[in-house]
């Protein structure tokens, strides 16, 4: 095969990967296509890990496709070999176990993986663990049938989402667990300090463990178990670590002078990145932020493979066009729900922030919302995800809210929704001022309301 | 089945009565507090001594490029081949909320299971040649089922319209 010049290389097997080889051969393009990565074939989608680690799905539904997806779409596999070196100038890509592949456009779809925090000692560990791909998740789900059986504890470095939802599985499956994050709260990023505050004492009632602003130094492993030094002078054991301390895309393979990198594969909307015939979609790339206007990693599985997709159809000779996305999460901690759309800031440098409670609902409910120059710039819901629309609509299209932030802050989360909608209302020229002792703007509809009930 | 259908929604004709929101709970064996699959909106307009209140009821536009869709992990949700239906496949659901963060109208509905639930247009009711429940309630004639057409899909995008103006908080449970 070396020497052989591939119409396509796509480099990477994951759901950008996936969907560019779909669109391209659903686009008619008949020539040549080669895909080498690490795994056999099959395309793990991560964000199905935590479910099957849960008990609620196989292993086997984790995959978006299965070994034969490639080949049913006519697909030259390099399996088990991922790309060492690209070099965009020679347009040849180096694989792993030396072999050298040429070709007329190339796809770089490989993804992100773990970071490991610089401790000596833990990336050699066998009792220290990551966790994204479908190896990994086997291993993780192993190493907690083994802690359960010797009734040890866990301990999950970084309180990131995927360390949240580590913690969580940790509980559901009886081991206990500690989690150590190195800034002052959980989900730095993604909650506001307050809202993560709230989060970590419904953690805390679970019987997980949070340590905040803790830095691990050291680590030490013995025979029974492994011991984290923090630089407060305490120490965790556990019989498994996890290191959950975020994700940085994988490009090791490729030369920053040739190609433009950011954080990630900088591209345009085509997904084309600054090197001749070279293209990224997925965790590799980052492209537009509709919030800032500006480019942004956002590592978000729906974009990888609505990037993916774009990618293969440009890549066929259609035209498409990545609309551009917006920071945004959601996942469920036991009977929780938490959301995260835009940006989301700790208070000063020019943003006001809304902390509301709902009171009617036991507290199980509540809202954050943060304005900058009187728009909404972000907010986080806490089993409130049916209220996103409204407010996605507000952050997405920059409304003026000045008018209702002129009010001063809404004390409480009903409240709040009640004066965007109306000011909402407003908008689209239905605005007048509020009568006294009513709610104007919009009202639910009661049974008996309407003439005809 | 092998037809397009879609709700057809005159705002003009809709008293609010919500009978086809109790029709939606009744059809689909939905607990009250749900909200059920459908909403109806309140929105009042105009100066304070003019005060003009319309109704939208609104549910699953089972749209042509539904947001929802991709942002299923699972694959629960899908479009039916034959029907344009956009679809849960409920076992495959796993609750992880991504489709009700994505729906710009609030229809995906969590239910006791933890797996999402939405309109499916009756399908069932379709099969037997039957109106969904809500059409088939409707006293006024505001809410109709016709071809997918033109006139139809202008129609949801105008009713989308509103909707999203009105906010979409009041409908589940608050009536």
């Amino acid at each position: 095969m070396a020497g052989d010049e591939l119409d396509i290389l796509i480099l990477g097997c994951g759901g950008a990967a996936a969907e560019a080889v779909k669109a391209l051969r659903e686009a008619g393009f008949q020539g040549r296509v080669g895909l080498a990565a690490e795994t056999e074939g099959a395309v793990f989608n991560p964000m199905l890990g935590p479910y099957f680690l849960k008990g609620m799905i196989p292993f086997e539904d984790c995959f978006l496709h299965r070994e034969g997806f490639f080949r049913r779409h006519r697909v030259e596999l390099f399996p088990g070999s991922p790309a060492r070196r690209l070099d965009a100038e020679e347009r040849t890509v180096e694989l792993a176990d030396g072999r050298l592949l040429r070709y007329r456009r190339c796809l770089a779809a490989t993804g992100a993986r773990p970071k490991v925090p610089p401790v000596p000692g833990l990336r050699e560990s066998d009792r220290c663990l990551t966790w994204r791909d479908a190896a990994s998740t086997l291993a993780l789900d192993r190493a907690l049938d083994r802690a359960l059986t010797r009734g040890r504890e866990a301990a999950i470095v970084g309180g990131s989402l995927i360390g949240l939802k580590a913690a969580e599985i940790c509980r559901l499956r009886g081991v206990k667990a500690t989690v150590i994050e190195l800034e002052d709260q959980i989900l730095p990023g993604a909650a506001h300090p307050w809202l993560a505050r709230q989060l970590e004492a419904r953690f805390a009632a679970q019987g997980v463990t949070v340590i905040t602003g803790g830095s691990v130094q050291g680590f030490e492993q013995g025979k029974r178990e492994a011991a984290l030094g923090l630089a407060d002078g305490r120490t965790v054991r556990a019989d498994l670590c996890l290191l959950a301390a975020g994700v940085e895309p994988s490009l090791e393979f490729i030369d920053p002078g040739q190609v433009r990198i950011d954080r990630g594969l900088v591209v345009d909307r085509e997904q084309r990145t600054s090197a001749q015939d070279l293209w990224a979609a997925g965790d590799a790339c980052q492209s537009l932020d509709l919030l800032t206007g500006r480019s942004r990693w956002l590592g978000l599985w729906a974009n990888a493979c609505l990037q993916g997709r774009v990618a293969g159809l440009n890549l066929a000779g259609r035209e498409a066009s990545f609309p551009g996305a917006v920071a945004q999460l959601v996942s469920p901690f036991f009977d929780l729900v938490f959301a995260q759309v835009g940006e989301v800031v700790p208070d000063g440098r020019g943003v006001q922030t809304w902390t509301l409670p709902d009171p009617g609902s036991g507290g199980r409910k509540m809202g954050l919302l943060q304005f900058r120059e009187g728009r909404l710039i972000g907010f986080n819901l806490l089993n409130a995800v049916d209220e996103a629309p409204l407010l996605k609509e507000l952050l997405i299209k920059e409304v003026d809210l000045s008018p209702v932030l002129s009010g001063g802050a809404a004390p409480t989360w009903p409240e709040a929704l009640r004066r965007l909608r109306l000011h909402r209302a407003g908008k689209s020229g239905r605005r007048h001022p509020p009568a006294r002792g009513t709610a104007p703007g919009v009202s639910p509809a009661r049974p008996g309301q309407g003439p005809g009930a | 089945m092998n037809r397009e259908e879609a709700f057809d929604f005159d705002g003009s004709l809709c008293s609010g009565c919500r009978a086809c929101v109790v029709a939606c709970l009744d059809q689909n064996d939905l607990p009250p507090d749900s909200g059920g699959f459908r909403r109806v909106l309140a929105t009042e307009s105009g100066p304070p001594d003019r005060v003009r209140l319309e109704f939208v009821s609104q549910a699953c536009d089972h749209c042509l490029d539904p947001p929802c869709l991709p942002a299923c992990p699972s694959g629960a949700i899908h479009r039916e081949e034959g029907t344009g239906l956009i679809l849960i496949q409920r076992e495959s659901c796993v609750g992880c909320h991504n489709c009700a963060l994505a729906c710009p109208f609030g229809a995906p509905l969590l239910l006791a299971d933890g797996r999402m639930a939405k309109c499916d247009l009756c399908r069932q009711r379709l099969e037997e040649g039957l109106e969904p429940a809500c059409v088939r309630v409707c006293p006024t004639g505001a809410l109709r089922l016709n071809p997918v057409g033109g006139t139809v899909r202008e129609k949801q995008e105008r009713t989308a319209r509103r909707v999203r103006a009105a906010g979409l908080d009041q409908s589940r449970g608050r009536a």
